[in-house]
């Protein structure tokens, strides 16, 4: 799944299915400080994909603003969208 | 007082690993603040620190065509790096020398790029958030990274353009021209060669001018100890696990 930020940067949401599913994200965007993208991955991996919409931007506002990340030219609306898309085609696939 | 590290050409390892090096003894205080003119050689790719490789970059064109591929300690985007088309600079500063706001020191550093633009009667504009554009095109890109205290921009300004090596090993996605006012990557960028008629020292020269100018500042060499830092940060920036990492 990709999506450009308007204004902002691309970014992309895969699942890795090999052991433990886990949450990739990548792009061209700025994330501050840079171990901040392990923080959100492990807040996406977390959850169960079934969320609501609201509940993983709440989810991940919580975890940017309690680390004190910055992300610049990416926002958690679009990661959360990425997210839910991103499951979806898991769960179409199994 | 400030030092500039004139121009001079590596490999993009050791480009990686030497902008690494002067930061954390910045970081320290074993080093003064810095700006740093270099090239590749060979050319290079590199990719933003958040990037997957293998979505962005053509490594069987890289491996044909002999260009080098590293990933950077920034963010941003994927860069090709002409062995003769382009300066990059790379400011290392303590982060109380510019914005806390990290937009608007992408501005003030940019602005450095701009004025020494300026200086060859290329009109150019910041665009945010990290590129200087020429009647809409890009000139430049720069990426910043923020880490115990230190400020490390670093950013290319492109002198002369291949766009046949430049898109072979570059994979961007269609998507990201979908907000700009062209509608392909090749007409998306341009140059100082396509702008004026100057050389690639005289480009060098008016950078020098516009990131310096108003400051204290000496020409300076890398030190025994920022060297020996480099050698022991290569081995990351030359491994799979780096490079591949995501």
């Amino acid at each position: 799944m990709e999506e450009k930020v308007p204004g902002g940067k691309l970014a992309r949401l895969s699942i890795k299915t090999d052991g433990s599913p886990r949450v990739v994200l990548s792009g061209d965007f700025f994330i501050y400080p840079e171990e901040g993208i392990f923080i959100i991955e492990d807040v996406l991996s977390g959850l169960g994909g079934w969320e609501p919409l609201e509940e993983i931007e709440t989810a991940l506002m919580g975890a940017v603003n309690n680390n004190g990340i910055e992300l610049v030219g990416l926002d958690v609306y679009v990661i959360a969208r990425l997210y839910k898309g991103a499951m979806h085609v898991e769960s179409n696939r199994a | 007082m400030w030092r500039v590290i004139g121009l001079n050409a590596y490999p993009g390892v050791e480009n990686m690993a030497i902008d690494e090096a002067v930061s954390e003894l910045v970081a320290g205080g074993r080093s003064p603040p810095t700006i740093r003119f270099y090239r590749w050689s060979p050319g290079a790719v590199t990719i933003g620190c958040f990037q997957c490789i293998n979505d962005e970059v053509d490594l069987d064109a890289c491996r044909r065509l002999g260009v080098d591929f590293v990933r950077r300690r920034t963010g941003g985007g994927a860069v090709y790096h002409d062995p003769i088309g382009e300066v990059t600079y790379c400011v290392i500063t303590p982060e109380s020398y510019f914005s806390k706001d990290i937009r608007e020191s992408y501005r003030e550093i940019c602005s450095y790029i701009i004025s020494g633009l300026a200086k060859l009667g290329i009109s150019a504009a910041f665009r945010p958030i990290n590129d200087v554009i020429v009647d809409n095109r890009k000139i430049s890109g720069s990426a910043q990274m923020r880490r115990h205290g230190v400020l490390t921009q670093h950013g290319t300004i492109l002198y002369g353009l291949d766009r046949k090596t430049m898109f072979s090993v570059l994979k961007p996605s269609k998507l990201k021209l979908s907000d700009k006012p062209v509608d392909s990557f090749e007409a998306g960028v341009t140059c100082v060669k396509e702008l004026c008629g100057v050389s690639i020292e005289q480009l060098y020269d008016a950078l020098l001018h516009g990131f310096t100018d108003g400051k204290e500042w000496q020409f300076g060499t890398l030190t025994e100890n920022e060297l020996a830092l480099a050698k022991d940060a290569a081995w990351k920036y030359d491994s799979y696990e780096w490079n591949f990492s995501r």
